[in-house]
């Protein structure tokens, strides 16, 4: 899942990296709204993290532009300001939550899965066929059995199953497993797949990674 | 005793009109009174010329020679319009009198030697009178003549007149008063609703005004400086707010950037070198927020009044290159090259330790918003009031609208903002906040995209 931040204060930005990206999601950073938006607009994202008071325009300017453009995807305020006035404001614009600065990392981590929630209203647990997904414990179980996953192979997983039974292309899994450094080389993912589908069916158990020829890929139970 | 403003004017007014008022009836009274007085009087006057046609006057006496006249309705009846006539000796008997006096005589006053008119009476009636010498050719007084007409009308019609005038007086007062006091409270209402809206204004809806009338008059200038006031009273409070809301931006940005920080840091293990950097960094940012709160409570004790400038006579030069060389290390880094033109020693009137801070922020700010390698110069100008401190560096400078608001409280420039340049925005809000205090004057010219020039102007030392 790849996350967009918005922050102009570096230390906070810094820290917001480091810590999505030890829970496996992939981080943008932007230190103003100019860029901020055009990120936001270009990249696909499946979260916006947004500082209120950034230099250029402001969070709450790139929210309601953004908004105009994508409807769905969750956005989050960081912000100091905490009137009931401003909450308000940024609940019109398009906001969907509030975190006020400063802030509990694991509440926002927690805000963040509640708007990631999956489509059985899950937030920390993915479930398809006998594979479990803690996303929490970063744990994957098949048959109640512990499989030892990579932090890139864990996202992969993630995003697959988040959206099993639609085939996701080369592309998409690109834009929302890795983050905007990575070049958009897609025959790695090729790499990551069979590495995924070695250690998922090494018990003997059934594939559920499928490929779709010159599209990409799909998970689902069926064959 | 609290009289409200309509009883006062109406009070004031009713004075004013009463003295008037009783001034005008003195004067019919008067008027009054003399036509009625000079209408007897020429009655009388008539009279004595008619009996005196009739007198023929002999050396020692005088004789009536027209017996008719005293035999006229006037003389005889006593009921209508009558006319008494008498007529003495010297020694006060009585020669001759009209049939309607009957027993009666009327009043004689030896002491009047020449003809006079007076109020009398005549059984108990009054009546006005005149009483004439006769004279023979010679001179000498041979008796009197007394004539009366009654008064009574004459005095019913005075006091009547006199009557309705006091009267009416207390009356019209009493109407004046009531209608000045209604008209009063009438033309004084809109104060009345300019303290009704006035008194209804609280912090909470600060932005409601008074509403104009449509005259432009005094109320309507009353109304519109009330409005002024607001004006600036609400500006000042929208200032402190946002002032309040800028500090706690700035103070919670440091404590949200140490936390996590540290949160992050603490969910799992990691090598000694991660954990010294992120100590490290987290040390600076509390450096960082010591710092700001160091300068809010300076601030908020210049604000509060607690700390007095002590006004001294210093040297100029000395105290700026204190600060210069405390600066050698950012000037070496940025490779700036400082001009000093440092011919003169000059002697300004400020408390040291605050022009020290003046000049610290502004060489900082100087050195900070300089570009790499740029040269900047100091001039120190003196006239015979004041003495002019400039500094001019090469810049990206400011607009002019961002130049008028460099001086406000946590202003930053786009610049100062990405972090780059860093800063709280509180260091020109100081400066200005010190140079009022000193009566200094600031002043911030920019070019933008070349150069930016500080002017600090202190007063001179009072020879």
């Amino acid at each position: 899942m790849r996350i967009l931040v918005v922050e102009d204060e570096t230390g906070i930005a810094n820290f917001l990296k480091e810590g999505l990206e030890e829970e496996y999601f992939a981080v943008d950073v932007a230190h103003d709204g100019n860029s901020g938006l055009e990120m936001a607009l270009i990249n696909d994202y499946d979260l916006l993290l947004l500082d209120w008071m950034v230099p250029g325009i402001s969070g709450i300017e790139i929210c309601r532009q953004f908004r105009k453009e994508n409807p769905t995807v969750p956005i989050i305020f960081l912000t100091a300001r905490d009137t009931v006035q401003d909450t308000v404001f940024g609940l019109e614009a398009g906001a969907n939550d509030f975190i006020k600065k400063p802030f509990e990392f694991e509440e926002l981590l927690a805000r963040i899965r509640v708007q990631l929630r999956s489509a059985e209203g899950e937030t920390t647990l993915l479930k398809l066929a006998d594979v479990e997904m803690n996303l929490s414990t970063h744990q994957v179980f098949r048959n109640s059995q512990e499989i030892i996953l990579t932090p890139k192979e864990f996202s992969l997983l993630e995003f697959l199953i988040r959206n099993k039974n639609k085939v996701c292309t080369r592309t998409r899994i690109i834009e929302h497993v890795w983050d905007i450094h990575f070049d958009t080389d897609t025959s790695v993912i090729d790499v990551y797949i069979n590495s995924l589908r070695k250690k998922l069916e090494a018990a003997g158990q059934k594939n559920i990674i499928h490929t779709m020829r010159g599209v990409g890929y799909i998970a689902r139970e069926k064959s | 005793m609290k009289f409200s403003l309509r009883n006062r004017i109406a009070f004031y007014y009713m004075m004013a009109t009463a003295i008037v008022i009783a001034v005008l009836f003195i004067a019919i009274y008067i008027v009054v009174y003399k036509t009625v007085y000079h209408h007897l009087d020429s009655d009388l006057d008539a009279e004595s010329t008619e009996v005196f046609n009739n007198i023929v006057i002999l050396n020692d006496r005088f004789i009536f020679t027209n017996e008719n006249e005293w035999r006229e309705r006037e003389h005889i009846q006593f009921e209508v319009n009558p006319t008494f006539i008498q007529a003495i000796d010297t020694a006060g008997s009585i020669i001759r009198k009209t049939p309607n006096l009957f027993e009666g005589s009327l009043n004689f006053d030896p002491s009047l030697r020449t003809a006079t008119y007076f109020n009398s009476s005549l059984g108990g009636s009054p009546t006005r009178q005149l009483q004439m010498p006769i004279h023979n050719q010679v001179g000498n007084t041979l008796g009197y003549l007394l004539i009366a007409i009654p008064l009574e009308e004459s005095a019913l019609v005075l006091n009547n007149l006199q009557l309705v005038l006091l009267g009416s007086f207390p009356v019209i007062i009493l109407i004046l008063f009531l209608v000045t006091r209604s008209i009063a409270g009438e033309s004084i209402r809109p104060i009345n609703e300019v303290i009704a809206t006035a008194e209804k204004i609280t912090q909470e809806n600060l932005e409601e005004r008074i509403e104009l009338p449509a005259h432009k008059d005094e109320l309507y200038r009353l109304a519109s400086t009330i409005n002024g006031l607001l004006e600036r009273l609400e500006e000042a409070l929208e200032r402190e707010k946002q002032f309040t809301s800028d500090a706690s931006h700035e103070l919670r940005t440091p404590l949200a950037t140490i936390k996590g920080t540290l949160e992050v840091l603490i969910r799992r293990p990691r090598d000694t070198e991660h954990y010294e950097n992120k100590i490290r960094f987290c040390i600076n940012e509390l450096k960082r927020m010591s710092d700001l709160i160091d300068r809010l409570l300076l601030l908020a004790r210049y604000d509060s009044g607690k700390l007095k400038p002590q006004i001294q006579t210093i040297n100029l030069s000395e105290i700026l290159e204190t600060v210069l060389a405390r600066m050698v290390e950012l000037t070496q880094a940025k490779n700036l090259e400082f001009q000093f033109d440092d011919k003169k020693k000059p002697l300004v009137e400020a408390d040291p330790s605050m022009l020290e801070v003046i000049l610290e922020n502004i060489l900082s700010n100087a050195i900070k918003y300089s570009h790499d390698g740029s040269v900047v110069r100091m001039k120190i100008e003196e006239n015979l009031e004041e003495t002019i401190f400039s500094i001019t560096n090469q810049s990206a400078g400011i607009s002019q609208e961002k130049s008028a608001k460099a001086f406000e409280r946590f202003y930053r420039g786009d610049e100062a903002r990405t972090s780059s340049v860093g800063g709280f925005g509180l260091g020109l809000a100081i400066v200005k906040k010190m140079a009022d205090l000193q009566n200094f004057r600031i002043r911030l010219d920019s070019e933008e995209g070349k150069e930016t020039r500080f002017t600090l102007i202190m007063p001179n030392t009072a020879s």
